[in-house]
This record gives C-alpha cells, sequence and structure tokens, in this order.
C-alpha cells in the first residue's frame, strides 16, 4: 500500500479551468490524511487553496515532469494523483509515465491507456472501435482526389483536419463540393506530412455529457447526465447546460450510460469518468467525442447539482474501495455512495463572458462562439422548472440589462437576427428571446439554431409571463405566477415601473413567500442528511435556522475578470477561519467550481443567485451574527446594514485606476488596516508581467507620509501606488486602495503569517498575541523568502478570445504563477 | 389554464392546474423517482388503477412515441408531475403529453409541490387519492367510499390467448398484466412467444411444448391472485425451465411456500443499488414494487435468494434448488431503465437453450 501519495496541481487557473480541481484535491486530501497516508502537492498557483494546508508537503515548483520525477525520487513517492490538477496532471502524468517506466510511482485511478485516450483523439478512437462503439467516423487523405472520396463516403458536411499541422490547428468546414474544393488543398498544405483527416461532421448534434463512476470490481454507477442546449459547433464551457437531461427519451440515456460503463471498463478506471457524446436529433444515433477521465466543471456541477459525494467517493475507488463499501463522510447516508442520484429539481449552467468589460477597456473583440472556449466563469440556477432554473441563472449572470422593451434587440434589423441565430454570440438567450418576439415559430427557430425545440417553448413561456406582468401591474395571481417561474423582484418592479422594495412588501403582505428545497440525491425518497439548499415558490419550506450564532458568507458568483480565483481563496480561508474560531457557517454562493463550496468549510450552502433580494430572503431565516460581504457590494451592504444586520466588509474594488499596459514598474507599499492603525506589511513591485517582493527592496514602511484613509475605512488590506520609493516628508499625493485580491492571495500565500485569517480574527475582536506580535513586527520579518515573483499568465487570451492588443493584466489575468527563492 | 386538485383519502389538498383529460379520476397513489420513461410508466400494466406521481420536475419533453408503449392505452388513472413540457412533433415525437392523456381520457394536474408531497407518502405509505375539479365534502366522500378493485389481474390479463411468432425457442408466457418489454426482450432472441392468460391450465401450456415459460410482471396483491396458479407454477417449474418476473416473482415465491408481504415503503425508480449475490456484483434496475418476499421464511424452502436491494435488504431475486426456475422482483426489460438489468433473460435463455439441446 502506498503511504506517500504525490496529487499534482494545475498550475494556473484559466479559461479551462477555474477552481474545481483545487476544491477537489483539498477534499481529497482531507480524506487520504485521515486514512493515514502523507500527502504531497506540486504546484505553482498562489491562489491554490489545498497549497495554503498545513498538513500537506508543499513543493513550489514549475509544473513539468522533470520537476515532478525529482519531488518523487527526493521523496520517496509511492503513488500519483492525475484526476484533480486539470489537464495539466494528465499531460504530466502520462510524461512521468513515460520517463519513469515500471520504476515510477502508481499512479492512481487511471490506466496509462485512459491518459492517452483523452489527450489523443486519434487514440480513442482506434479503441473505440476496437470495442465496437460509436465514434466520429473518419477517413484519412494524403491527396485532394482522396479528400473527395471520404467526402464522398461520409456525407457532407465534413471537417478537414491537417495531420501534424505547421502552426495552429485547423479545422476547416465544408458544406459541399464547392467548399472542399477550397479546403481540401490549404489543408494538405498546412500538414507537415502532406495528410489530412476528414472527418463526418456532427455540426448541430446535441452535446451529452454523461459522468460515471466504477470501482476495481467493474461496478458502475451514473452520477448523471448533462445536456448542452447549445449544439457541437459551441464550445462545451459556453454552452447552456442542464441537468437533469431533458430532451432525451429513456432508451438513448440508457444506451448512452451504458456506452460510458463499457469505456470505464474498457480503460480499467477506478473512480470517476466523464463521457461526452454527440446525438444526431434526427434519429437518436450517437458517437463518443471525448473522454474526461479527471475533475472538471462537468464533474463539479453535478457534484452542486445532485448532492451525491463525489470527490469522496473518487478518493475511495482510486484506492480500492468497492462502491458499495466505499467510505464516505458520515454526513451522508449509508447506501449514498451506491445509490444512483435522482433530481427532482432542475439545474442550469450558464456561461458568463467577458467580452462587455474587454469593449469598455477598449479591446475589441469578437464576440461570435465557435469549438474555441471564450467564456470566462459560469453560474448555476436552480428551479423546479425549466423557466425558474434558467431565469435564476440569468439573474446569477447579472444580465441585469434584461427587459422585453424591444429597444435592446430590436435595433437588428431581420436579416442580422438571422445571421445571429445561425452563428450566436454570447448574447444569444437574449436573441433567441427577439426572436420568439418577432414572431418566428419555434420550428422555425429549432431548425436554425439546432436547439431543440423544447427550450423554445420554455423561453416563449418567459415571453409570456413578462407581457403577463407588465400588463397587469400589481395582481395578485400574476405576480405569483411570476415568482413561481422564478422571475425576480427587481424584474417586476422594472415592468411595474416601481421600486424593488414595494414589490418585495407587497409580495410579504400578499403571502408570496420563498420556500428553500434540499439537494439530496434520492429525490425524496429517502431521509437524508442535508446542508444544500434553493429557493422556489412552492408549498413546503425545508429549511430551518441552522443556529444562535452563525456567519453568513456572500460568496463572489461567477469568475468574470481576472480574480475569480483569488476571490475564491479569500473567501475560502474567511470561511475556514471562522469555522476554527467556533461559528458555524452559512454559504450563499452561485458559481458550483468555487472553493467556497467545499464541504467542510461550511454548515449549510445556499445555491441562490446573489442579487440583494436573494440574500435577504435567506438572512430572514438564518438571521446570522454577522454576514460577510465583498466590499463592491455597495447597495447591498447598506441594504444589510439597514436591516439591522452585523455586516464585515472584504474590502474590494471593482475597477482598479492604475491600469499596466505601459512598460513600466510601480511600487506598492502594503499595508493591514485593523480598522484605527495601519501596520506596513511590505513593499511589492508590479509590472505588466507580474507583481514581486524582494527582501534588498524594503524600504521603512512606518517612515512613508500616506494619505490619510478614507473615514469609513474597514479592517483590511490597502496599498497605495507609486512610480518610486518615496521617503520625504511631504505626505503622499493620492489615495490608498484596497488591495487587490489576486496580491492579497499571494502575499497571504508567501507571507509566514497568514494574513486573511488575522484579519478575520481583528474584525471579530479576537486577535492573538501571536497576531498582535505579527502586525506590529517589522515588516521582513514575516517574510521567509529572500524573493517571490508572482506571473500573470496571459497568452490565454490571445488563444481563447485571439486578442493581440496588450491586455491590463492586474485587470485581467486569468491566473497567475508564482515562484520564492 | 384551469384550477384541478389533488386530494388524499387522509385529507390533504393540492391544488395544480389541469391538463390531459378534464375527468374525474381515483385511483392508488405513489410516487416514482425515475428521471426517464414516463411514457413506459405511464403505460405499464402493473400500474393499473394507480395515479403515478412523477418527482422529476418536468416530464414530456421527449413526446410520445409508439416505441416506448408498453401497453396499447395508458395504465394509469392519473398523472400528477410539476411541469408537463410542450414539444415540436416534427422529429421523433408523434404527440404531446397533453395530448396523448386526452386521448386515452386519462387527466393531470400539475404546477403542484411535488416534493412536498412526496415527502407527505413517504410517510404515509400509499393511499386513495382523486383528482377533481373541486375538493369539497362530496368529493372526500366519494374517495373514502372508494374499493380498490382485487381483481387487478384479471383486469390487466389478456382474455385470450395470442401469439408473437419468431423463429427460435418456443416460450409461453403467462400474462398477469404483461408489458410490451418482456416481450421485445424475447424477440431480441427470436423466440416465438404464445401469450396466455392468467388462468391457463396445465393442459393448455403443455400442450404448445414450450421451451420455457415467463411469468409476467403485473399489478397488484399476489395474494389476490386465485389459489390454482400457484399449483400451476409448482408443475411447471418440473417440467420446464422457468422465469418470474415482477408479480411473477412473488408468486413464484408462493408456490414455493416462501411468505409475500406488503412493504413498508414500495419501491418506483431506477436508482437503488442490487447486489447479484453470487458475483457481488452491483446492478441497477426499474423497480415497481409494493410486496416483497418476507425473508425469514425462505429458509425453509426450496428457493434461495440471488439478489438484494442494498438499500434496504429486501430481496430482489430468488433461484429454486432443485429446477431451472428463478424470478426477479426488479424489471429486467429495460423499459425503461439500466441495460445491465437484462442479465436474467441471458440466463433463462441459457436454460432454455440447454433444454433444447440448442
Amino acid at each position: 500500500m502506498a503511504d506517500k501519495i504525490l496529487l499534482i496541481g494545475g498550475s494556473a487557473n484559466g479559461f479551462g479551468r477555474e477552481t474545481e480541481s483545487d476544491a477537489a484535491s483539498y477534499q481529497m486530501t482531507s480524506a487520504l490524511l485521515k486514512r493515514g497516508y502523507e500527502v504531497y502537492l506540486v504546484d505553482d498557483n498562489p491562489f491554490s487553496f489545498t497549497a495554503s494546508r498545513n498538513d500537506v508537503h508543499l513543493e513550489v515548483l514549475e509544473l513539468t515532469a522533470e520537476n515532478i520525477v525529482k519531488v518523487i525520487v527526493a521523496n520517496g513517492i509511492n503513488a500519483i494523483v492525475p484526476t484533480v490538477g486539470g489537464t495539466t496532471a494528465i499531460q504530466l502524468t502520462y510524461e512521468v509515465e513515460e520517463i519513469m517506466g515500471e520504476q515510477g510511482p502508481a499512479v492512481l485511478g487511471l490506466s496509462s491507456s485512459v491518459l492517452q485516450a483523452s489527450q489523443n483523439t486519434k487514440y480513442l478512437q482506434e479503441c473505440l472501435k476496437q470495442w465496437h462503439l460509436p465514434s466520429v467516423q473518419t477517413r484519412l487523405a494524403s491527396t485532394p482526389g482522396e479528400v473527395f472520396d471520404a467526402a464522398r463516403e461520409l456525407e457532407f458536411p465534413v471537417f478537414v483536419r491537417s495531420i501534424a499541422p505547421q502552426g495552429q490547428a485547423l479545422r476547416l468546414q465544408a458544406e459541399d463540393a464547392e467548399e472542399l474544393d477550397q479546403v481540401a488543398e490549404l489543408a494538405l498544405d498546412r500538414s507537415l506530412t502532406h495528410q489530412v483527416n476528414v472527418d463526418k461532421s456532427i455540426h448541430g448534434y446535441k452535446e451529452i455529457s454523461m459522468i460515471v463512476m466504477r470501482d476495481f470490481r467493474n461496478t458502475n454507477l451514473l452520477v448523471g447526465g448533462i445536456e448542452d442546449m447549445d449544439p457541437v459547433g459551441i464550445h462545451s464551457a459556453d454552452s447552456i447546460a442542464v441537468t437533469p437531461i431533458q430532451t432525451l427519451a429513456d432508451p438513448v440515456v440508457q444506451a448512452l450510460r451504458d456506452t460510458a460503463f463499457q469505456i470505464a471498463r474498457g480503460f480499467n478506471v477506478y473512480g470517476l469518468l466523464e463521457v461526452r457524446f454527440a446525438v444526431n436529433p434526427e434519429d437518436d444515433e450517437f458517437v463518443v467525442t471525448r473522454i474526461i477521465p479527471y475533475y472538471d466543471r462537468k464533474a463539479s456541477l453535478l457534484e452542486g447539482a445532485t448532492g451525491y459525494p463525489m470527490v469522496p467517493v473518487m478518493t475511495g475507488l482510486m484506492l480500492g474501495d468497492r462502491l458499495d463499501r466505499v467510505h464516505i463522510p458520515s454526513s451522508y447516508a449509508e447506501h449514498t455512495a451506491a445509490l444512483e442520484p435522482t433530481m427532482d429539481h432542475i439545474v442550469v449552467r450558464f456561461p458568463v463572458f467577458t467580452f462587455g468589460e474587454l469593449a469598455s477597456a477598449g479591446i475589441p473583440t469578437n464576440r461570435r462562439l465557435d469549438t474555441i472556449q471564450k467564456s470566462v466563469g459560469a453560474t448555476l440556477g436552480v428551479g423546479r422548472s425549466l423557466e425558474e432554473a434558467l431565469e435564476k441563472a440569468l439573474r446569477a449572470a447579472h444580465f441585469s440589462n434584461r427587459s422585453f422593451s424591444p429597444d435592446l434587440m430590436g435595433k437588428l434589423t431581420d436579416s442580422e437576427v438571422i445571421e445571429q441565430l445561425i452563428h450566436p454570440q454570447d448574447n444569444r438567450i437574449l436573441l433567441l428571446l427577439e426572436a420568439i418576439r418577432r414572431g418566428y415559430t419555434v420550428d422555425e427557430l429549432a431548425e436554425l439554431t439546432h436547439i431543440d425545440a423544447f427550450y423554445f417553448y420554455k423561453l416563449a413561456n418567459i415571453m409570456q409571463l413578462e407581457l403577463d406582468v407588465k400588463e397587469h401591474p400589481w395582481d395578485y395571481e400574476v405576480l405569483k405566477s411570476a415568482k413561481y417561474y422564478g422571475l425576480s423582484d427587481g424584474l417586476i418592479a422594472k415592468l411595474w415601473g416601481t421600486a424593488y422594495e414595494s414589490v418585495r412588501r407587497y409580495r410579504w403582505d400578499n403571502n408570496i413567500l420563498p420556500t428553500y428545497k434540499a439537494f439530496e440525491p434520492s429525490a425524496g425518497e429517502f431521509q437524508e442528511s442535508v446542508s444544500q439548499f434553493y429557493s422556489t415558490f412552492e408549498d413546503e419550506n425545508e429549511s430551518k435556522r441552522l443556529g444562535d450564532d452563525t456567519v453568513m458568507i456572500v460568496g463572489t458568483g461567477a469568475f468574470r475578470l481576472g480574480d475569480g480565483a483569488a476571490a475564491s481563496y479569500v473567501l475560502a480561508n474567511v470561511m475556514d477561519e471562522f469555522r476554527n474560531l467556533g461559528y458555524q457557517t452559512v454559504l450563499l454562493n452561485n458559481n458550483p467550481h468555487d472553493l467556497t463550496f467545499i464541504p467542510q468549510l461550511s454548515d449549510k450552502q445556499y445555491f441562490e443567485p446573489l442579487e440583494i433580494s436573494d440574500i435577504m430572503n435567506v438572512a430572514e431565516i438564518e438571521q446570522p451574527t454577522r454576514i460577510v460581504v465583498p466590499g463592491n457590494r455597495i447597495k447591498l451592504i447598506k441594504s444589510l446594514k439597514s436591516a439591522g444586520l452585523n455586516v464585515d466588509v472584504l474590502v474590494r474594488e471593482k475597477y482598479l485606476e492604475t491600469t499596466l499596459t505601459a512598460e513600466k514598474d510601480q511600487l506598492l507599499y502594503n499595508y493591514f488596516y485593523d480598522g484605527a492603525q495601519l501596520h506596513p506589511m511590505v513593499v511589492s513591485r508590479q509590472s505588466n508581467r507580474k507583481v514581486s517582493i524582494d527582501s534588498t527592496e524594503q524600504i521603512d514602511l512606518e517612515q512613508v507620509q500616506l494619505p490619510e484613509m478614507p473615514a469609513d475605512a474597514t479592517i483590511g488590506f490597502y496599498q497605495f501606488v507609486c512610480d518610486e520609493a518615496d521617503l520625504s516628508t511631504d505626505v503622499l499625493q493620492g489615495r490608498m486602495r484596497p488591495m487587490p485580491f489576486m496580491q492579497l492571495a499571494f502575499l497571504d500565500k508567501v507571507s509566514s503569517a497568514d494574513w486573511i485569517r488575522i484579519m478575520i480574527r481583528y474584525m471579530v475582536g479576537q486577535p492573538t498575541d501571536a497576531d498582535e506580535v505579527v502586525v506590529h513586527a517589522t515588516p521582513i520579518l514575516n517574510w521567509p523568502f529572500n524573493h517571490a515573483v508572482m506571473r500573470y499568465q496571459d497568452t490565454e487570451f490571445k488563444e481563447h478570445l485571439n486578442i493581440v492588443d496588450r491586455l491590463d493584466n492586474g485587470q485581467f489575468a486569468m491566473g497567475t504563477t508564482y515562484e520564492v527563492d | 389554464m384551469t384550477k384541478r386538485y389533488l386530494i388524499l383519502e387522509d385529507g390533504s389538498i393540492y391544488e395544480g392546474e389541469a391538463f390531459g383529460a378534464p375527468a374525474t379520476t381515483f385511483g392508488e397513489i405513489f410516487f416514482h423517482t425515475a428521471m426517464t420513461g414516463y411514457q413506459e410508466i405511464m403505460t405499464n400494466p402493473i400500474y393499473h388503477n394507480q395515479i403515478v406521481v412523477f418527482t422529476v420536475p418536468t416530464i414530456g419533453a421527449a413526446g410520445i412515441n409508439h416505441r416506448a408503449d408498453e401497453a396499447i392505452v395508458p395504465m394509469v388513472k392519473g398523472v400528477v408531475v410539476r411541469e408537463v413540457a410542450e414539444v415540436s412533433t416534427n422529429r421523433l415525437q408523434t404527440m404531446s403529453m397533453h395530448e396523448f392523456l386526452l386521448r386515452h381520457n386519462v387527466p393531470g394536474i400539475s404546477r403542484l409541490d411535488t416534493r412536498a408531497l412526496t415527502r407527505h407518502l413517504r410517510e404515509t405509505g400509499a393511499q386513495k387519492a382523486s383528482i377533481v375539479d373541486y375538493p369539497d365534502d362530496h368529493a372526500f366522500d366519494q374517495l373514502r367510499a372508494l374499493v380498490m378493485t382485487n381483481q387487478e389481474v384479471q383486469q390487466t390479463s389478456t382474455p385470450r390467448a395470442y401469439v408473437n411468432p419468431g423463429r427460435g425457442a418456443n416460450i409461453v408466457v403467462i400474462d398477469f398484466g404483461l408489458k410490451n418489454g418482456i416481450l421485445r426482450m424475447l424477440n431480441d432472441y427470436d423466440a416465438n412467444v404464445t401469450v396466455l392468460p392468467y388462468n391457463a391450465t396445465l393442459d393448455e401450456v403443455m400442450n404448445l411444448d414450450p421451451d420455457g415459460i415467463v411469468l409476467s410482471s403485473g399489478p397488484g396483491d399476489p395474494s389476490a391472485v386465485p389459489e390454482d396458479i400457484l399449483d400451476l407454477i409448482r408443475t411447471l417449474q418440473k417440467e420446464v425451465p422457468l422465469l418470474g418476473v415482477g408479480l411473477g416473482h412473488e408468486l413464484f415465491a408462493m408456490a414455493n411456500h416462501v411468505e409475500v408481504e406488503p412493504m413498508p415503503v414500495e419501491h418506483h425508480g431506477m436508482n437503488h443499488p442490487i447486489r447479484e449475490q453470487i458475483t457481488n456484483q452491483i446492478m441497477y434496475a426499474t423497480q415497481a414494487q409494493g410486496y416483497q418476499v418476507v425473508k425469514g421464511t425462505i429458509k425453509n424452502s426450496d428457493l434461495f435468494v440471488t439478489h438484494v436491494d442494498l438499500t434496504d435488504g429486501s430481496i430482489q431475486g430468488l433461484r429454486h434448488r432443485n429446477y431451472p426456475a428463478f424470478s426477479v422482483q426488479f424489471f429486467p426489460d429495460t423499459a425503461p431503465g439500466p441495460i445491465e438489468a437484462t442479465q436474467p433473460f441471458d440466463d433463462f435463455m441459457d436454460m432454455v437453450n440447454i433444454r433444447r439441446g440448442a
């Protein structure tokens, strides 16, 4: 049995990976430690919450196979875990296996063939063929004539892909012989071997993901299926995703489930496997398009949506547990691991894009969606109808400018509408509503968009609902129906031309109140102990006040700009510290991939949009002792305070003044503010590429004459930005700004003090003696390294959004890495 | 939209909206936790005279099509669900759920708190219910006066024998409320199937010279089925390979002097882990079960347990020690349900083929 286990981290967060794999590795670490293993982690992501644990051995190294081999050899690692570090960990594990061969450590859960198949489509197709399972039909061609033969055999439309391409890989679509004529030679010329693959097009098929669990005795279980509303052709992360599957009949679902089982068996997976399918809506025939053998966004979506303990189960299975005897935390019912989850609610995952923010920073982008991921985050909407789940997901994504007044999409000409129906953009849900408003029939729209007609009926219901609301101000029945289908007080207020408080009061007076329902995997069949809830407007409320001394934490929702992962890291630390201090914690958030949803961090979770009314509704039930709110929610903070709640603000600025597009360095003087006094932390330096701390560059921050702190400043971290070191006796011009979360997370990581936790202890008025020493010490005492640097990783923006302009990395960079010496 | 009410025998009232037929209906109410297969569930004769509550919040989005029929008409007396989807009929769907129920005069009720209802039924167990226009005393009086029939098998079984021809083994199916899935499975083996009514005599069965016998699933209380059938089973199991499904399993148990009792909590879904004792393999299958074999009574019989439900330990399969005869409580015909559950048909056909010398 292995006793030293190495988790391979995922490095910088990016388009393909938010914080879900970190959340999984955190939980997995707890489970492994409990079973007596020593846990090692290699990661260079400063926002890794797992890496902030003091019970793991952390190696901050660049994620290369060589470095991992070094760690394995130096520490006598017996086994590695490739499933909680995204594709990075999968690739590296494969490389480590190649290097170390038989001498290498055991790879837990995954065979080398599954590692290969998840990276190499051609190999996957060969395996599928061998097992008589359907894969994308493809033909090899090395002359234009062969390309045409292949296309005739497969039938148009086809995709042509260069083998071993020079430069970026291309997938060229050809609808007919004429188009094929244009692309065949181009694709052949692009190939170093002058060869192409001709694939049968699956454009317009339904995209379905199935996630299964398998143990070493070949017991398989389906955790769930996810249906993308958008067809193949739009990246799955950019699609509006729905679970449970809505539009497939039972035999098709069963066939997909069984195929996923066969693949898990074929690759001898111990643990989790996600299989992605494309299903032809015309005849229900399907092909397997991808396999994903690690914990990714779909896994975290399903874990959130079903309440199934996915990480504890996959941890047990990879160690050789049986599915019917796997160790899961005692908060779950005994048979939960082996029960296939069944849902009595609908969950919609709604992608969030950053085009708007980029545009307002003057950076041009193309908003059209395609097979390359463009979204930077996602929200979850939960309801008892698709309408409600969709409305809540939309609302959580802050689509606040939506209204049915014709001015938003009304300016588009009919041909522009059709163009956008065929080539959808990020705001397509508004466009679909506009198309319905213009009288396109459901069948026409389904034909143009390849979106199942079911969704258009649902959108038409929403349209009709909004019309009814608008035409019947203060009508009880209409209001009840609107709330039932998830319309927010804010939207109703807008349609009625009134303030949201009035709608809210009217609801109260008429007893139209939210009821909270539990997420649990048995759809009400069993009495499960449940900590997750969502709201709806029905008869029975299942959520009771948790306790007398609770802290409610308002999460940050979808990742948007660069600091999503950092904000998630900050909040995870905040929650953990409140629990350490003996509070029970209640979380409100809607990003299923967020660290805050780690079960160990809270006693109760609400999957809800984060508008004022959603938060007030929960606050009314929980009556928390304290409520923690990110500082950019100014209106919310005001409302909560006026409702008499004790608000702890996590200072955060939404828009940072400094733009870092120029080639220059700036100095940052960093302080901790204890509510009365500023305590110097460290001097750091920032440029467009990085933030760094150098022990030789420190000055005595006590001597700096800072501008005054604003009178309403709250406990937290602040910084002053200046071009050159300045110890002059003059007061510096400018203002103290809240420290950006990315920098706070970085400082927290590289300092020997747990700054975020110290802040919380100050907030509750319980700093320890050690805390007092830390905050009063000379800054350098807290910096164990000579040099620490955090580098922005912005190459992803070029790859995903085709942005060539220089970005302000302080604002946009999706992820960072760090190093220390 | 028309308001309607679901009322329960215990006095509970749920307000909702009408879909399907505008008729008043009565039946025994139960909840089903499957997320797919609504049409198969509504048309399964096992649910004759019952009102189904779907815990999944939306059904109907896959439309209605004849391939998913388990009988020629819906068998349930009413349908309760949070939302019913409208569908386009331009693809594989021939009509909407609403239209289907309307045509067959089955009322439905939607837009009610089905989770609250399910949690309630979990506590009370099955009871009588009615979908009505108005929940007044008269409606409750009628509901309470309703006597549920104990002639379910008699009402759902075919009155006359018929053949579903094939070129393979000669299989006799005794119909206690047969669902099409069982015939589809036997078709897959190209069996020549003769379906006989529940009251077929020994001679009628044996004159067909069967290679195997299937005791079909069906509705209702197994103790309400005429005693003669148990004698018939006792004789047949000695002569030819025999497979019992659902009610057929319960009758097979009773024929071998194993007792059957009503379950404290009924199983209607497809997500329970079921363990095959001999291999220790776990599989999932559709369950639709209101009765169970009494564990303690197996010991002194000629049967042994082959399958167990891991959520409550209930017995899901039995086999005879001396004869090629066995039975499963769950549904092995995948209509709806997991494909791995079809193993009993393979085992049965193996027995049949051994006997045939094929």
